[in-house]
């Protein structure tokens, strides 16, 4: 046998060896178990200093006042850790009447004195939920064990809208502790929900088991465990959830729904309430601070090839305007946006710059998160490309989104945001966020113009109003602002759509910002 | 050899300074905000505010170093922006991962390499030695993600012989905590069952890592023991009636070794730094893993750190590497 044959051998056997490794190794997953991918590792599991992606972990183990109810229809509030609640002092407080019986993981009480402690927390450690209450909230107050009073600053219609993302935390940690429990809530869990931590294995993955005092109770089906497993890759996700190791993919993605239907293993679920598409346009900075120009970027954009690249309809679907059309407040006389290159071209000659001659190069920044955004701005480029206009595309990270565009100067021309427009809540953090001065996501900065002036105004009347019909007017008018002096380009909306085993029963995509994954309301068909 | 060996370990001072001061500033003067980042979406400017002061950002550059520095002379890394919690202590927890897999592929990379390369050069110009070659070209060509991500195509779906990500199946297959080396705990406690399910984890990731680099060594030593076997003294050796065994691992493999060397010494530094793809594609809970979801957090304590830690690695290395010159050739002083 010569030296070569001999080497072969002892490659196949090496090979066959490790793999026999195989049979000694561990089984996939305890049963009774789901499993869910996450982009991203949980680092803080401190639900009130939590805006991180992968911060939907912690509804398992944490409630709130009020919550959505688990339906793939629209947005509808239900008690949760509240049973009931009243409008009290003319709208300028509530009184939350809390549920009893309820217990936190560590063996603590719910009462009026426990979520008055979470309020204050959130204050004291100036927490990143702060930021859903502040100047809002004037004070929580214990009205008796099992009353709570949260005082407004003003009367506030959205607020228990607001209060679905506040998440209230065992006061033992607080009270045992000198720094409010900021410590000990970075690494552990201590809530009223249905899961509690089991074990973290970080980065690879954090686990939760059932909590056999839920004030819910365990009758019917339900998971008992619940894992997440960080995988970044969306092809080695993919893998995963057709291999029956992961039950679930955190989204998606669009270039690998055929294959997902194909697999009859495997099934998508679709949201009721899509994502909408929008690139800000920079009202104070020239030349997208000539109105003109934004119409004719506008008219530039090929809107019904954008919808073709991602998947056509109904996958992606035409919009006109920052809100969901089942939206109460939508304005349904708003213009369908239009692809016309003579007219862009046109519009570039009455502002003084035809076939583009003059204008500086646009930018235009976006974050790479998903695929589709490279396909959206890719269609732009083109479009601008015909009518003279350059276009310089920038992905950046999130972070970096935020720091280009600190103010309008340094501000980019045109940015992209992924916006979550609710169904039937009071859009105030929406209409706040996009368009009112010092909103998160206002690139357009137009409030800060002459003409923008009002916008502030209108978004806290209608904040404020008790009136539904004041309301409504006020909202129609946002919305009227918004379109009729382009202050973004709004290409299409996108349904969210989640790949799943189809042997896991019960999952529904409540719409929301937020990731809302209702494991509690899950099972799995043996 | 002391006075060299004092020398060489003064001069990681500087450079480690050096590095430190550029990536600081590189970190410091990228157009995002971290404290921003931090603090999440939804947070309040006064959230965001008090995480600025926290970190220390809202001071002048220089002091932002000087303070860096102070606390870096105390062994602390500062705190991780993403996690709340010191970066040492993250690194602890990484580090042992990463080094596992590195040193396993690095020891797979000279075991396998070396061997090979004395044995194209042995029986050079015939088909082995042509087989070699080939292979060699063709596996420093492959880009290592993309080799993963094939080997998880390939190996885990469709033939279903191999696991896709992480150190073991499960959080309960990890032996007891000893070391953080999962192979070394599962040895030190008995613990069978982990240390198969380790291997066995451990074997995609290895191919991925080891593959390019393999055929470098394996290149380079064929080249440098053919070297040397064309030398007269390897000449006279056999006509003395030396076996070929002896003449080539006694007479020509020690001369040979230098360059060889060298390159080994880049391979080992290459893959710790080089791991992190690796580490991501499939899931290994290690120092690039971390140091990548830093990254794209913003989180500049750990983007130093890393920095730091994978130099000092380096120059350790080459430290080492450069050491052992006077060891294979007599006629090396180092003054």
């Amino acid at each position: 046998m010569s030296k070569g044959e001999n080497l072969v051998r002892i490659v196949v056997l090496g090979l066959v060896l490790v793999m026999a490794l195989g049979l000694l190794a561990g089984a996939r997953t305890a049963e009774n178990e789901f499993v869910m991918q996450v982009p991203n590792y949980l680092q803080k599991f401190d639900p009130q200093d939590n805006f991180q992606m992968a911060g939907f972990m912690l509804r398992g183990s944490y409630e709130t006042l009020v919550t959505y109810k688990v339906q793939a229809g629209p947005l509808e509030l239900e008690p949760c850790l509240a049973q009931s609640w009243e409008v009290v002092d003319n709208g300028g407080a509530y009184l939350f009447h809390l549920r009893p019986g309820v217990t936190f993981h560590d063996g603590a009480q719910l009462n009026a004195e426990a979520v008055k402690v979470s309020f204050d927390r959130a204050v004291e450690l100036e927490l990143a939920k702060l930021g859903i209450i502040e100047g809002v909230v004037e004070s929580v107050e214990v009205v008796d064990e099992l009353t709570v009073k949260v005082v407004l600053s003003n009367s506030l219609p959205s607020l228990l809208y607001r209060l679905t993302d506040f998440q209230i935390v065992s006061p033992l940690p607080v009270t045992n502790s000198d720094d409010w429990g900021k410590t000990w809530y970075l690494d552990n869990m201590a809530g009223t929900g249905p899961y509690m931590l089991d074990y973290r294995d970080p980065p690879s993955a954090t686990a939760l088991k059932r909590f056999d005092d839920y004030w819910g109770g365990w009758e019917g089906e339900h998971f008992d465990k619940v894992r997440f497993v960080t995988v970044t890759e969306p092809a080695t996700a993919m893998q995963m959830l057709e291999a029956g190791d992961i039950d679930m993919l955190w989204s998606a993605p669009v270039e690998m729904l055929p294959q997902i239907k194909a697999n009859p293993n495997l099934e998508l679920v679709e949201s009721s309430a899509p994502s909408y598409v929008t690139i800000a346009m920079n009202t104070t900075k020239w030349p997208t601070s000539d109105i003109r120009i934004r119409r004719a970027i506008s008219y530039a954009l090929d809107f019904e090839t954008c919808i073709e690249l991602i998947g056509g309809r109904p996958l992606a679907d035409s919009i006109r305007g920052p809100l969901s059309e089942s939206n109460p407040y939508y304005e349904d006389s708003l213009p369908w946006p239009e692809y016309n290159l003579e007219k862009a071209r046109q519009l570039l000659t009455e502002a003084g710059n035809p076939n583009g001659e003059g204008l500086p190069t646009l930018e235009l920044i976006w974050s790479r998160s998903w695929d589709y955004q490279a396909k959206t701005v890719q269609v732009l480029k083109e479009g601008l490309a015909q009518i003279g206009i350059t276009l310089e595309i920038y992905p950046l990270n999130f972070a970096s989104m935020l720091a280009k565009n600190k103010d309008a100067e340094t501000g980019a021309h045109m940015s992209f945001i992924i916006s979550y427009p609710t169904e039937d809540a009071i859009p105030d953090q929406l209409m706040s966020n996009m368009m009112r001065s010092g909103g998160r996501y206002n690139w357009s900065w137009f409030s800060s113009t002459p003409q923008g002036g009002i916008v502030d105004y209108l978004i806290d009347e209608a904040r404020f109003t008790l009136e539904e019909e004041d309301r409504e007017v006020l909202y129609k008018q946002l919305q009227q602002i918004a379109v009729n002096n382009y202050l973004a380009l709004w290409p299409f909306k996108l349904t969210e759509l989640d790949a799943i085993r189809a042997d896991v029963k019960g999952y529904v995509m409540v719409p929301g910002y937020e990731k809302l994954v209702p494991f509690y309301h899950m099972w799995k068909e043996r | 050899m002391l006075s060299y060996l004092v020398r060489r370990i003064l001069l990681v001072i500087p450079t480690l300074f050096g590095v430190s001061v550029v990536v600081f500033v590189l970190t410091r003067v990228v157009p995002a905000d971290p404290a921003l980042a931090a603090a999440g979406i939804g947070a309040s400017q006064q959230k965001v505010e008090a995480i600025r002061r926290e970190l220390g950002l809202d001071k002048p550059l220089p002091v932002q170093y000087a303070y860096y520095i102070r606390d870096l002379s105390r062994g602390d890394l500062g705190i991780s922006i993403y996690s709340g919690l010191p970066v040492s202590q993250d690194i602890v927890r990484f580090f042992p991962a990463t080094i596992e897999l590195s040193l396993t592929a690095f020891f797979l990379v000279c075991a396998i390499g070396i061997p090979l390369g004395i044995f194209a050069a042995t029986h050079h110009g015939k088909n082995v030695d042509l087989v070699s070659r080939v292979s060699a070209v063709g596996t420093t060509a492959l880009p290592t993600f993309w080799l993963a991500l094939i080997l998880q195509l390939v190996f885990f779906h469709k033939l279903h012989w191999f696991p896709l990500i992480g150190r073991v199946t499960s959080f309960h297959m990890r032996p007891e905590h000893i070391t953080g080396f999962f192979i070394l705990d599962s040895l030190l406690t008995g613990n069978w069952a982990s240390l198969a399910d380790t291997l066995y984890h451990m074997f995609l990731p290895l191919v991925a890592l080891v593959a390019a680099r393999l055929a470098i060594v394996v290149r380079l030593t064929r080249v440098c023991v053919l070297d040397v076997l064309s030398l007269d003294y390897i000449r006279t050796a056999r006509a003395k009636g030396l076996s070929n065994p002896r003449v080539v691992y006694k007479h020509s493999l020690r001369n040979a070794a230098i360059p060889i060397l060298t390159e080994l010494g880049m391979q080992f530094s290459w893959m710790l730094g080089g791991s992190a793809v690796v580490e991501m594609i499939f899931v290994w809970p290690g120092l690039g893993f971390y140091t990548i979801t830093a990254l794209n957090n913003m989180d500049f304590n750990t983007i130093i750190a890393f920095t730091l830690i994978v130099t000092g690695l380096f120059l350790a290395s080459n430290l080492l590497v450069d050491l052992t010159y006077s060891f294979l050739n007599p006629r090396i002083r180092f003054e």
